[in-house]
């Protein structure tokens, strides 16, 4: 009787002890990981090439565990939000919230064939699903293969600053070309992580930039810091999807600036009336083309115009308007609005 | 005909109304009027009455009142109208002459705005070294007429360049670093615009 009883206890107890023995191995086995990847990272630190300080700031944008807040600032404007990461070994989890004007959650997922952000909006109760693709945001910032940047930039290395609390290599990518602007980082010498980045205009001055004010680089996230702050059971979930346009079945000619890459042709609606959207970027700098029917009265004047960092330019073609808007020098704008052409309709 | 609302002075917008038909008010005194009556349908209301009167005084044959109905479907209608985006064979004529076809009236009121725009864009796009870098001085003073044309281009522009701005952030991320802020003020205000 007791026997019988005992047999089953002895098995119920085996199998607990199993478990936290492959639990605790589980544990052990990916600290092991994520400590021999710090120190990997650690190791590095003296020497690096051009391609190995632009891989290791893409690299730790996406591996490193990080929390902090950020701060952007260009010209009168300035914003702040607090960003939360974790890399779980296969896919990286991003939770931003914005500090300040509306609130706002975007939580971000990346695995290897899949970039989802969702855009949480309280006030309406809807949730916004993007499919990201063309810029990496800060702290990821470079959106090319580092081989594509350098071919564009020059690397230099600066000197040593503090930022955010920690010791930071300035790095410094000069275009070679006039087809975009410089930037000034500053990047944590442990881990490669972006500290720091500034556009830099063609006379040193900075046209913005943007920074954390406080950061944890490498500590254990809890993914309970991963949710967004509202339940969002019962809210709308809307795919944010584009037209797909044809440039060239229309008749248009873009041509692609050196070094830049066209990355997306959309129809959208642009007030009254439907506009084709071209992208351009080289992984750092990016434009817009804009091409729409122009409303007769509208006059257009031969003339660069700037908001903050932004530069744009439109130019009448026909009946057409083309308008290039881009973080980039105002001469660019300008060449690629001259650029385009109408061929007519194949 | 027979429908004309009382208009009564009750307003004191309706008499600046009837002086506006007559181009009498002051550039500033129109523009501020022709922004009431974007928002005011009482007074769109009796601007309509106004010139079915003006129409009656001049020729029974062209007054006619039309349902308010009429108009708003043929927005609704050219809104739908597909567009076509390609640029027509140059037309002929001056293509100057449609911008400056508003006359000067029209022109010297918006001119009164874009004192107030100006400013205020520069504000909320500084960085004024590099404006004056890149603006290129053009090469002879402006007329007055040319001016009228830059100012009226600087407020139709300081309007449309942010939604190119929001659109062209909204497609990058959000460029301009909010890769900052990543991907999310132009996701927002997309959002916000619906």
């Amino acid at each position: 009787m007791q026997h019988s009883h005992l047999v089953p206890r002895f098995a119920e107890a085996l199998n607990r002890w199993l478990a936290v023995l492959i639990f605790i191995s589980g544990a052990a086995v990916s600290y092991g990981a994520f400590a021999q990847e710090r120190s990997r990272m650690q190791s590095a630190v003296p020497t690096r090439s051009s391609l190995q300080w632009v891989q290791s700031i893409q690299q730790a944008a996406v591996r490193v565990n990080y929390s902090g807040t950020i701060v952007y600032q260009a010209g009168g404007e300035m914003r702040t939000s607090r960003i939360t990461h974790l890399f779980d070994g296969a896919h990286s989890h991003e939770r931003i919230q914005t500090m300040d004007g509306k609130p706002r959650e975007y939580i971000r997922l990346r695995t290897e064939s899949n970039d989802e952000v969702r855009c949480l909006i309280p006030e309406s109760r809807r949730v916004i699903i993007e499919h990201r693709a063309i810029e990496e945001p800060f702290p990821g910032l470079i959106g090319a293969p580092a081989e594509a940047i350098l071919e564009r930039y020059d690397l230099k290395t600066g000197e040593v600053e503090r930022v955010a609390g920690i010791e930071c290599q300035v790095l410094l990518l000069e275009p070679r070309d006039q087809l975009r602007y410089g930037y000034r980082l500053c990047v944590d010498r442990a881990t490669g992580l972006l500290l720091k980045a500034q556009t830099v205009g063609e006379r040193h001055e900075v046209l913005e930039q943007v920074a954390f004010t406080d950061i944890r680089i490498g500590e254990r996230i809890d993914r309970s810091r991963l949710k967004p702050a509202w339940a969002t059971d019962g809210w709308t979930v809307e795919k944010s999807d584009y037209r797909r346009a044809d440039l060239d079945k229309a008749g248009w000619v873009v041509p692609a600036p050196d070094g830049f890459s066209r990355t997306k042709e959309v129809l959208r609606r642009m007030g009254p009336s439907d506009a084709m959207q071209v992208v351009f970027s080289d992984g750092l700098a990016t434009m817009s083309v804009f091409i729409e029917p122009s409303s007769a009265g509208t006059p257009v004047v031969d003339e660069v115009q700037m908001m903050g960092p932004t530069a744009v330019y439109a130019r009448r073609l026909g009946e057409a308007l083309v308008t290039v808007i881009g973080e980039v020098p105002p001469s660019a704008v300008r060449t690629l609005a001259k650029s385009v052409e109408f061929r007519g309709p194949r | 005909m027979n429908k004309v609302p009382v208009v009564a002075a009750a307003r004191p917008e309706c008499e600046r109304l009837s002086r506006l038909m007559d181009g009498e008010l002051s550039p500033d005194e129109a523009n501020r009027l022709l922004e009431s009556l974007c928002v005011d349908t009482e007074l769109r209301s009796h601007w309509a009455a106004y010139h079915v009167v003006g129409d009656a005084l001049r020729s029974h044959e062209v007054a006619a009142e039309h349902s308010a109905a009429f108009c708003s479907r043929v927005a609704e209608a050219i809104s739908r109208e597909p567009t076509v985006l390609a640029p027509r064979a140059a037309t002929r004529g001056l293509p100057l002459r449609r911008y400056l076809a508003p006359g000067l009236a029209v022109a010297a009121s918006v001119a009164v705005i874009s004192f107030v725009a100006v400013p205020l864009l520069r504000t909320t796009a500084p960085t004024p070294s590099v404006q004056q870098a890149t603006i290129q001085p053009s090469i002879a003073p402006p007329t007055a007429e040319e001016g009228a044309r830059r100012a009226a281009a600087t407020v139709a522009n300081a309007r449309a360049m942010q939604a190119y701005l929001a659109a062209h952030r909204e497609l990058t991320t959000g460029a301009a670093l909010p890769r900052a802020t990543p991907y999310l003020r132009t996701t927002t205000e997309q959002a916000e615009a619906r």
